[in-house]
């Protein structure tokens, strides 16, 4: 029942980002945590929004290109992970690892959404029109509406398959040795292990690459270079002198 | 002379968050200008033509409409579309290139991802520092993100509506407006700020016991392979894998 509610809330991602209004809130920096207190995993789903966010913050939705969905990508990545360590406590890692990989396929995947909705909303379009010229409001609208039908179905439909395959495939993953190893190999007792930490920081760069060049023009770079600096030394002090120590600690573990 | 009334203003804008719904390949956003449109072209009696006019091909950046909608309601009252259909069909292809480029420019590759990524930044800074301990604040943030993205564009497209109404066929002189340009600048420079509070934050983290070498690995792929043109995804991926490689022999 949970997917059937996550597939809805999929389809309002889907919306939002080609449809209807556009306002922001399929974004994955709000849409992710937004399902993460729903579900009572707020921090799981501000990480995955987080990351996603910076993975496809140059995703551009211009004309007749193609582009990724990562915004569903990213929400379904959201509800895969929360709904993994509701399951299994097993902790963060492995639960934020599957759904990322899932999550990225998806949205990569996703790429051929937009563009076989277009193509079939391209066929109701002449009939919208002619229903125009004649002046029947009436037809105007049902066209319309139909248009808007196949738009609901697309986001709900795609956001449920992935749900079914993502979940489907994770608790197949999680039977297997493999994850039981990668469970080993990720973890060092309660903590996590040199290996995790070093898979979570090669996140942390990439998704910085992406957003540095999406962010950064050559005329900028000074800026950049300065207040990277400013905010490091204003970061270090404001650690160091005003923050409690052991959360932070625990949380940059966490991240 | 005529302006129009805050309550068309009001009724097309809200029509125009509508327009994306009949995007297709061959008119592109065109019927969607025909449905923000049709309260306005239903009842006259040069229907069809209207239609027609309206309906034709267009693309731009959405929340740009405005100027192209402000334009066509103005030729439209002044009978344009009658009397210089080819011209008015001409003029409106000539709309598509500049609202596209600008507004593209403007929203997509500015303004939205340099808030967006300042939301990420306050939202991890927060993770980690504890600044905000009750999940409602931190909802009030995420919202608080969402009013400050939409207000300037609400914004923009009230006054593009007047503007481009007054200015009609002449819309286009609209994009010498001395502020795009400087507004261009500060955008950038925003971004760069945002992106250097996002530097500062991974320093901190690696200085917190992350991976510095993973950190260097996924950094220098993912940058490398993007300015190949490699998708962001895949490169993302492969810098997870090199990644993993560097992890088997540390």
């Amino acid at each position: 029942m949970q997917l059937i509610w996550a597939a809805l809330a999929g389809m309002v991602v889907y919306l939002d980002t080609t449809a209807i209004a556009q306002i922001l809130i399929c974004q994955p920096i709000i849409a992710c945590p937004l399902w993460g207190y729903f579900v009572g995993e707020p921090e799981v789903g501000l990480i995955i929004g987080a990351v996603f966010q910076l993975i496809y913050l140059g995703n551009l939705q211009i004309g007749a290109a193609r582009f990724a969905e990562g915004n569903i990508g990213a929400f379904i990545a959201v509800v895969l992970a929360s709904q993994f360590c509701e399951s299994n406590n097993s902790s963060y890692p492995i639960a934020l690892l599957l759904a990322f990989f899932i999550g990225l396929v998806a949205a990569q995947a996703g790429s051929y959404l937009a563009p076989t909705v277009r193509r079939i909303v391209g066929r109701i379009v002449p009939q919208y029109v002619l229903a125009a010229e004649q002046g029947d409001s009436g037809m105007v609208r049902s066209w319309f509406m139909l248009a808007v039908g196949v738009h609901l179905v697309a986001g709900f439909v795609y956001s449920l398959f992935w749900l079914v395959i993502g979940s489907y495939s994770i608790d197949l993953f999680s039977q297997t040795s493999i994850y039981h190893r990668l469970v080993e190999s990720l973890t060092d007792g309660p903590l996590y292990s040199d290996r995790a930490i070093l898979l979570f920081g090669s996140i942390l760069g990439a998704v910085c690459a992406v957003a540095f060049r999406v962010l950064i023009r050559k005329k900028t770079i000074p800026l950049f270079i300065f207040v990277t600096i400013f905010g490091a030394i204003v970061m270090v002090w404001y650690f160091s002198h005003l923050v409690d120590r052991t959360y932070s600690l625990e949380m940059g573990c966490l991240l | 002379m005529k302006r129009l009334k805050s309550s068309e203003k009001l009724r097309l804008i809200w029509r125009s968050l509508w327009i994306q719904v009949l995007l297709n390949y061959k008119t592109m956003q065109g019927a969607g200008y025909l449905h923000i449109l049709w309260p306005w072209v239903k009842d006259s009696e040069h229907r069809a033509n209207r239609v027609r006019r309206v309906s034709g091909f267009l693309n731009g950046h959405p929340v740009f409409s405005a100027f192209a909608l402000g334009a066509m309601l103005k030729r439209l009252s002044d009978g344009d579309a009658e009397n210089e259909p080819e011209e008015f069909d001409a003029w409106r292809d000539s709309l598509a290139g500049p609202l596209g480029m600008v507004g593209d420019s403007l929203i997509w590759e500015r303004w939205k991802p340099a808030l967006l990524a300042l939301g990420v930044f306050l939202t991890s800074f927060n993770i980690l520092f504890n600044v905000v301990t009750s999940d409602v604040a931190l909802l009030l943030v995420l919202l608080s993100l969402i009013i400050l993205y939409n207000i300037p564009l609400f914004a923009l497209r009230w006054w593009a509506l007047d503007e481009s109404y007054e200015k009609g066929k002449a819309v286009l002189s609209l994009g010498g407006y001395p502020a795009l340009h400087s507004l261009q600048i500060g955008l950038d420079r925003f971004a760069a700020a945002v992106a250097a509070c996002i530097a500062a934050f991974a320093l901190l983290l690696v200085f917190l016991g992350f991976s510095w070498i993973g950190f260097g690995v996924g950094f220098v792929i993912t940058f490398a392979l993007m300015q190949a043109r490699v998708s962001v995804a895949v490169s993302v991926l492969l810098a997870l894998l090199a990644s993993l490689i560097v992890s088997v022999f540390i």
